[in-house]
């Protein structure tokens, strides 16, 4: 699967120069294709090197075919480059570079000899990341839904539900509850909307029917964090118990939203809701979220795994996991998705928190394959959970000390999963 | 093949000669020897439904309703709190008119924590919408089971149908019964051999139950009441078709003992019929012309044949197994105030509460409320409502 | 069915059409229609066969990957006509083709060839392959000596190739050179390094007479200054390339999906006016733009209305190891609303011109650090920029690498 290089969105420390000093060093001695950027007046730090454009624009303006691209790189050949500067006007990323004493341009090859890219290996803090372009795009089938949907701004259940039936394909019966996923009408495969108490009772129904006549039909449901966690519960893990074989997937947004914002299982220490709110005595929810994802896991399943839409190719890759899965039993994946209305926060910055609650290990990333726990995703640099909070005004009034609260519920939470991913001991 | 079984065994012979597709039940007494009966025939290899061992009666229900949905035959049955537990599923399997059986083996409710028999559980059910038939003897047990997927599943009605019997005195009595063969009962389902069909088909993306409003809700609200209406005009059809094949009958909505020129009719529910019966005869043999009126279907409610009979009679003494509360008087009574008041000569209208809370109704008993309806006849004040378990 | 697609044409917009519509089109039937007797290639080479920094050879690494499966090209085909309602081409040769969809990008053409008193066999134009060829048979033939009238992109970069090459060289140009292209300031330098590589440039000259004797040219300047050469090139800008059926003044306008006002007729490259980043509508004969807008029209052609970015015109220079870009605006009075922002330091120069807040021009002289193409972007994009130009100034790269970080963030661009 090739490869592709990802720069993240944080400051570099203005002093490290590594990933340049390794990127000349695989070039044996060349100049360097990764240039540090140093903007302090605009507290901007970072490198710069060519973007890799899958749609690149130099290929296309190039008047001597120095500039091709060869599995998912953009490769220059300088014995074929006439130094006409076409391409350095064309970049719109600045990935292109001139050579300073020849008449030449030059840019980053992916490392293609090196065989990894050295910026990444060398990078101390992850910012620079090598990672499989899995090419999402090419996992996915048509999507069922309608183009346009009214859900709010920066919906993160949208993108769950986009994101899971692009993957599953369309023979499927799809479930959901009354919430906020309500895509009856507006998608082109069977849907089955059952009321918040009993989705995976009626799954259980359908697929064991059609295990009976023969039926390869996958049940899946899309369903938010009251219906699955709360008053959906009793069901849910009846039938995790019972091996039913369907796949449930869960969106959580923390919260019941679809009804205005009150607090559900899910819903985290200190966070404010409208049943858990923020006055002269009340500081927002007073107790943690229940590990629903770990629970339904120690009932012994076929599969279970948590997930968010940050990181798509882990989500896509455990959505189909989780599809195959369920043909033999019971598979549950529990996908983060943000509420901007309902967390207090930017519409636009949807993906971004999800990937700082992966960060901050607030959400890890890990799946249970037949009894089988292992982190799918590890931060290189755990951050402190208040790089997370502090993206939600639902957490603003929280001082240093329920910070440091939440914080020790998420690092105990963490462990837990740790230790069930460890090896077991002999006696 | 004749048996000696109790009403529950009944019942579960019933659902092995039917084989459902999908089955799924949660044990609560009175209900549980009818649900290990059917585990057995199924571990025997009679039956081979699927089986989904349930955590509880709301997800009983939530899932043969759906496995209908998809396409399959079912089967559940219950009692009392179990009953409650699952009613926002029974309304949805009624309002979306969805086929289904369902035996309750009926029990007094959860209003007082108690584990007796009476007819209090069933009386929630009435505005449910769903089919309510009320057998009063073990052999009409297994009968109005069969009766009721040929009912439910019939492409005029496609409505789920309830079957209920009493707790205790007929799921735990044991009688003479005629089972009849798998022939005979493939024969009688034949005409709803083939499937309501499914929702789910591949190609074609229905949505099942999406939320409505407005004119579209009521009319299938509308739908519904016209369903129970002609369930009153297909039940007696399918009665003959039974009568046919398997030899028996039970008079339709209405079963009538004697009460071609009955001056004072009893009217009751359940198995309380057959000492009632007895009492008749009594009654006959000193002169006084009584008679009886048993309700075998309870939904939709035969009015205008209770109104055709009731009307001309001197009195009807209703024997009532549950409490109307609110109404001060049992249900039967209440809806029979209600048929009457389309009777151009009405009746005396009495009621005596009895067989609540597993209380046995006995002759005297009978006897006592036929006492008090004569001495009303006869111009002395009585009150509406007796209470006879008080004897 | 397959679809039709017909391109006339077979230069950087063409090419990139070609490629872009398989993208989007399972199912495409491409051919291209080459007026000249040659494969596909991109015209930007052709000076640096002068100077011999490439061969002929060379020329056509570019397009290996034509013909393809469903991509066919046909040489010696030049088109006479078009008729949009039967919607067939008709070629000079008499064969006619049919298409479902139609790109015309025919390019443009040398205006004039004609210079009083002097024969079109001692006239050259430098546009094409054959052009080339011409010109390198007739020097290889004759002693160098070479007068370029006309002072646009061509002018120069023939100029400075042909000076590498040994020839003598004067450029006579009516106003200044590069006037289009570069600010008097820069033009003056560039003139300057001209001049210095041993070219002569007149300037604000025109020829006024002309003669051939015992086989050399002579031409006579306003001011009566005498010059001699063996040969002239006229490089005295392009007119558009036209089609009868497709009648239009000049270039052909199209939309910003490269839509002309015939059903299923596209324009790109140089053949087309579009719509400039200033808003003004013309045609921006620049070989990136060429391929920005053939990749657009090849994709509106099969269906993906994706629509074209507004047309930033840019250039590069290099003369005697200095190097020089222009893009956008060159130069713009104050009176007008322009803000010019100036760094000039002894070898270097960076000119920013800013209207209502925007960047809408840039010009640099030796100045590899910054990367050019992030200022183009932040042209195109329209981004505010009033409150960085001084910085923008002072670190170019830097400031205008994280604008165009802002922009994407916020979904511009």
């Amino acid at each position: 699967m090739a490869k592709m290089l990802i720069k993240k969105h944080e400051s570099c420390p203005a002093d490290c120069s590594q990933c340049i000093q390794a990127c000349a060093a695989a070039r044996g001695g060349a100049d360097p294709v990764v240039e540090k950027i140093s903007l302090p007046e605009k507290g901007y730090e970072t490198v710069l090197t060519c973007n890799q454009c899958s749609d690149s624009v130099c290929v296309d303006v190039c008047p001597a075919g120095a500039l091709t691209a060869e599995d998912g790189k953009v490769m220059l050949n300088s014995d074929r480059c006439i130094g006409c500067g076409l391409c350095n006007l064309s970049c719109p990323y600045g990935g292109i570079f001139s050579a300073k004493s020849a008449h030449k341009s030059f840019k980053c090859d992916g490392c293609r000899e090196y065989g990894s890219a050295a910026c990444a290996e060398n990078c101390p803090l992850g910012i620079l990341e090598e990672t499989d372009a899995a090419a999402v795009e090419e996992q996915y089938c048509e999507d069922p839904c309608s183009p346009g949907m009214q859900f709010c701004a920066g919906c993160g259940m949208e993108l769950v539900l986009r994101m899971v039936l692009r993957s599953v394909g369309p023979d499927i019966v799809l479930f959901g509850a009354p919430s906020c996923c309500v895509p009856a009408d507006r998608v082109k495969v069977p849907m089955y909307s059952t009321l918040m108490t009993n989705v995976a009772s009626a799954m259980t129904g359908v697929s064991r029917y059609f295990h009976r006549i023969g039926r390869e039909t996958i049940c899946v449901s899309v369903v938010g964090d009251g219906g699955t966690c709360d008053i959906g519960f009793g069901a849910l893990s009846a039938a995790a118990e019972r091996g039913e074989k369907f796949l449930f997937i869960c969106y959580d947004n923390e919260a019941y939203m679809n009804t205005g914002i009150q607090r559900s299982s899910r819903t985290p220490y200190g966070s404010w809701t409208n049943t858990t709110q923020v006055g002269s005595v009340g500081r927002g929810k007073s107790r943690d979220a229940k590990d629903v994802p770990m629970l339904i896991a120690e009932h012994g399943v076929n599969y279970a795994a948590t997930a968010t839409i940050a990181y798509p190719e882990d989500f896509i890759r455990k959505v189909k996991k989780g599809a195959e899965a369920a043909k033999t039993g019971f598979a549950y994946i529990h996908v983060l998705a943000p509420c901007p209305t309902g967390w207090k926060m930017e519409p636009e910055k949807s993906v971004e928190v999800t990937r700082a609650a992966v960060e901050t290990n607030y959400f890890p990333l890990w799946e249970c394959d037949k009894g089988e726990y292992r982190f799918t995703y590890k931060p290189k640099k755990v951050k402190n959970v208040s790089c997370f909070t502090d993206y939600m005004r639902r957490f603003a009034h929280l001082d240093e000390e329920e910070i440091a609260i939440l914080q020790g519920y998420v690092d105990a939470r963490y462990s837990q999963i740790k230790r069930l991913t460890q090896p077991v001991l002999p006696d | 093949m004749i048996k000696v079984l109790s009403g529950n065994k009944a019942a579960a012979h019933a659902v092995r000669l039917v084989n459902p597709d999908v089955i799924a039940m949660y044990p609560i007494t009175p209900q549980t020897p009818l649900a290990e009966e059917i585990a057995a025939f199924h571990a025997d290899g009679l039956l081979d439904a699927e089986m989904i061992e349930v955590e509880g009666e709301h997800t009983a229900m939530s899932a043969v309703m759906s496995a209908s949905v998809a396409g399959g035959r079912v089967f559940t049955s219950t009692s009392s709190w179990g009953l409650e537990y699952m009613g926002e599923m029974c309304m949805l399997c009624a309002g979306m008119r969805i086929p289904a059986v369902m035996v309750d083996v009926t029990r007094e409710t959860s209003s007082i924590r108690g584990v007796c028999g009476s007819r209090q559980d069933i009386m929630s059910v009435r505005d449910y919408g769903w089919i309510q038939l009320e057998p009063a003897n073990c052999q009409e047990i297994l009968d109005t089971v069969l009766m009721a997927y040929r009912l439910s599943e019939d492409a005029r009605i496609l409505n789920p149908v309830l079957v209920a019997y009493d707790g205790f005195f007929l799921s735990h009595q044991y009688e003479r019964v005629e089972i009849p063969t798998k022939e005979q009962v493939d024969r009688f389902l034949a005409p709803v051999a083939e499937r309501h069909g499914t929702t789910f088909m591949k190609d074609k993306n229905l949505q099942f139950c999406p939320s409505i409003s407005g004119l579209e809700f009521a009319n299938y609200r509308y739908q519904s009441l016209q369903t129970l209406e002609r369930v009153k005009s297909v039940f007696p059809e399918i009665e003959k078709e039974f009568e046919e094949i398997f030899g028996r009958s039970y008079g339709g909505a209405v079963d009538k003992y004697r009460t071609d020129d009955a001056e004072i009719l009893f009217l009751t529910a359940g198995s309380a019929a057959g000492t009632i019966e007895t009492v008749v005869d009594r009654a006959r043999e000193r002169g006084i012309k009584a008679g009886l009126a048993r309700i075998k279907m309870f939904r939709p409610y035969p009015r205008q044949e209770m109104a055709a009979l009731l009307d001309g009679r001197k009195a009807v003494a209703t024997i009532d197994r549950s409490i109307c509360l609110g109404w001060n008087c049992g249900h039967l009574h209440m809806e029979a105030l209600a048929a009457v008041s389309d009777a151009a000569q009405k009746p005396l209208m009495l009621d005596f509460i009895d067989g609540i809370a597993s209380t046995d109704i006995t002759i005297d008993h009978i006897e006592k409320a036929l006492a008090i309806t004569r001495t009303a006849l006869a111009g002395h004040e009585v009150q509406e409502t007796n209470w006879l378990i008080w004897e | 069915m397959s679809t039709k697609y017909v391109i006339l044409g077979a230069g950087p917009a063409a090419q990139a059409a070609a490629k872009e519509i398989n993208l989007y089109d399972d199912d495409a039937q491409i051919t291209l229609y080459s007026a000249e007797d040659s494969a596909p290639y991109s015209p930007v080479a052709l000076p640096y066969l002068l100077s011999g920094e490439m061969k002929e050879e060379d020329l056509f690494y570019k397009c290996t990957a034509l013909p393809a499966e469903n991509i066919s090209f046909f040489r010696n085909k030049k088109a006479a006509s078009v008729d949009p309602a039967s919607k067939t081409v008709l070629f000079e040769d008499g064969e006619t083709a049919v298409y479902d969809r139609l790109l015309v990008a025919i390019g443009a053409s040398p205006a004039g060839k004609d210079i009083p008193g002097i024969a079109r066999e001692d006239v050259f134009v430098f546009r094409t392959l054959a052009d080339y060829k011409a010109l390198q048979d007739r020097l290889e033939r004759e002693n160098k000596e070479v007068v370029i009238c006309g002072g646009g992109l061509v002018a120069v970069e023939v100029a400075e190739k042909l000076a590498s090459a040994g020839c003598t060289v004067t450029v006579v140009v009516r106003s200044r050179l590069l006037r289009k292209y570069f600010s008097e300031e820069m033009g003056a330098c560039i003139t300057e390094l001209l001049r210095k590589h041993g070219i002569s440039v007149r300037d604000g000259r025109n020829v006024a007479a002309a003669s051939k004797k015992d086989g050399k040219i002579r031409l006579t300047l306003d001011d009566n200054t005498a010059l001699s050469a063996d040969l002239v090139v006229a490089a005295m800008g392009v007119n558009p390339n036209s089609l009868d059926g497709l009648e239009t003044d000049g270039a052909i306008e199209v939309d910003e999906y490269m839509r002309t006002k015939w059903e299923d007729v596209y324009a790109a490259g140089d053949v087309a006016s579009v719509l400039l980043f200033n808003g003004e509508k013309r045609p921006c004969p620049i070989s990136p733009e060429a391929a920005a807008q053939g990749k657009t029209a090849g994709r509106c052609m099969a269906g993906a209305k994706v629509p074209y970015d507004a047309a930033v015109p840019a250039n590069y220079l290099r003369i005697m190891d200095q190097d020089f870009f222009s893009m956008g605006v060159s130069e713009g009075n104050r009176a007008d609303g322009f803000v010019t922002l100036k760094k000039q330091e002894e070898d270097s120069f960076l000119r920013l011109t800013i209207k209502d807040g925007c960047l809408v021009g840039a010009e640099g002289r030796n100045r590899k650090d910054i990367h050019p193409g992030l200022l183009r972007f932040l042209i195109r994009s329209g981004v505010y920029v009033e409150g960085e130009k001084d910085l923008l100034l002072e670190k170019p790269k830097e400031t205008a690498l994280w604008l165009a970080e802002q922009c994407r963030r916020a979904g511009i661009g």
